[in-house]
């Protein structure tokens, strides 16, 4: 078995985000899942925001991403964010009671401090006949070992929010 | 849980570079196989990325049992495309053009790898630079031999960069 569980969160009322600290160094990848939902209105979605080591520094972040509506595909790209994050993945207020959007970031060779570290992200929501599917990427340009992900969204993530953190080995 | 991934090999590219990482022997009893790569090469005549491409046992360029489909975004827009009779592509990753440490993220998949059917294969990619311009793919594709697959070779046509890494998986489904 080479992917374990670290930690998983699951709220019980509406958080600005959820935080998990002093990740293990003993793995060789990391593994984000979410579940989740904001409470504020974007009818395309609210973000997966994964923050990296408390650093809030917006030049040391971007975002490229791939979207589907349903009718078309498009692009987008966003320098100096301050956050890895994929868009539109979330659902968020105005989504019908009980709908939760599903995101996963894949964060590879995170303790390796040769390396900036390139996210990849896949997610989503549907609302029943509108929705967005998303895939996409960032990068966090530091070397540092990666030992703190902080997860958010546009507002606050809602009760029923559930993010999972896994460590993968290669051996 | 229902799904085992047991890692088989690991291919970490040295202060020499490598112009491929290469799986050999792979064992033929799990279900499917699963690759993730982290990687960068050290060309700078392609610009800031370059395509990796895998080729199953032993067969080179070009591999007429080959064929995808991909759907891309590069940041500014989005795009689709086939090819076949040449090679499997399996994302995009950065060149010595590209923004200094930063290292393109990928996987792919190849369910009943060791069965008699066509294989087919399924990858997501993304390679990263501190710029407007990067690729995210999403890649269909198709080996068609009735092989078992034995052996992977993933390149690029020029040399990957020190700390580029790849990760081979062995993958066990089971009923419910």
């Amino acid at each position: 078995m080479s992917m374990f569980p670290i930690a998983t969160k699951t709220l019980n009322s509406a958080t600005s985000s959820i935080v998990f600290n002093n990740i293990p160094q003993t793995f060789t990848h990391l593994q984000i899942r979410a579940f989740g939902r904001g409470d504020v209105s974007f009818s395309s979605g609210l973000s997966f925001y994964v923050q990296l080591n408390g650093d809030a520094t917006a030049a040391n972040y971007n975002l490229h991403a791939l979207f589907g509506e349903g009718s078309s595909a498009y692009s987008s790209s966003s320098l100096s964010t301050g956050t890895l994050s994929l868009q539109q993945v979330f659902a968020d207020l105005g989504a019908t009671t009980g709908i939760f959007g599903v995101g996963i970031c894949d964060l590879l060779d995170y303790t390796n401090t040769n390396k900036y570290k390139t996210a990849r992200f896949i997610g989503g929501h549907d609302n029943n006949g509108s929705g967005r599917a998303s895939f996409g990427s960032g990068c966090w340009f530091s070397t540092a070992a990666i030992n703190q992900v902080t997860i958010s969204t546009d507002g606050n993530l809602v009760a029923g929010t559930t993010v999972q953190l896994y460590g993968i080995t290669t051996a | 849980m229902s799904v085992f991934l047991q890692p088989l090999q690991t291919v970490t590219v040295g202060s020499g570079g490598a112009v491929a990482a290469i799986f050999s022997n792979i064992p033929q009893n799990y279900t499917d196989l699963y690759v993730e790569y982290s990687a960068r090469t050290t060309n700078t005549d392609t610009g800031s990325s370059i395509q990796v491409v895998a080729y199953q046992n032993n067969v080179g360029y070009p591999d007429s049992t080959a064929s995808f489909t991909e759907l891309n975004g590069t940041g500014t827009g989005s795009a689709s495309i086939n090819l076949t009779g040449q090679y499997l592509r399996v994302g995009y990753c950065d060149t010595a053009n590209n923004t200094s440490n930063t290292f393109s993220n990928g996987s792919f998949y190849i369910p009943n790898y060791a069965g008699s059917n066509y294989k087919s294969v399924v990858a997501d990619a993304v390679f990263e630079q501190n710029g407007t311009a990067a690729v995210q793919s999403l890649i269909a594709g198709l080996w068609r031999t009735t092989s078992g697959i034995n052996n992977l070779n993933i390149q690029t046509g020029r040399t990957f960069a020190q700390y580029s890494t790849f990760a081979l998986y062995g993958v066990l489904r089971q009923g419910i």
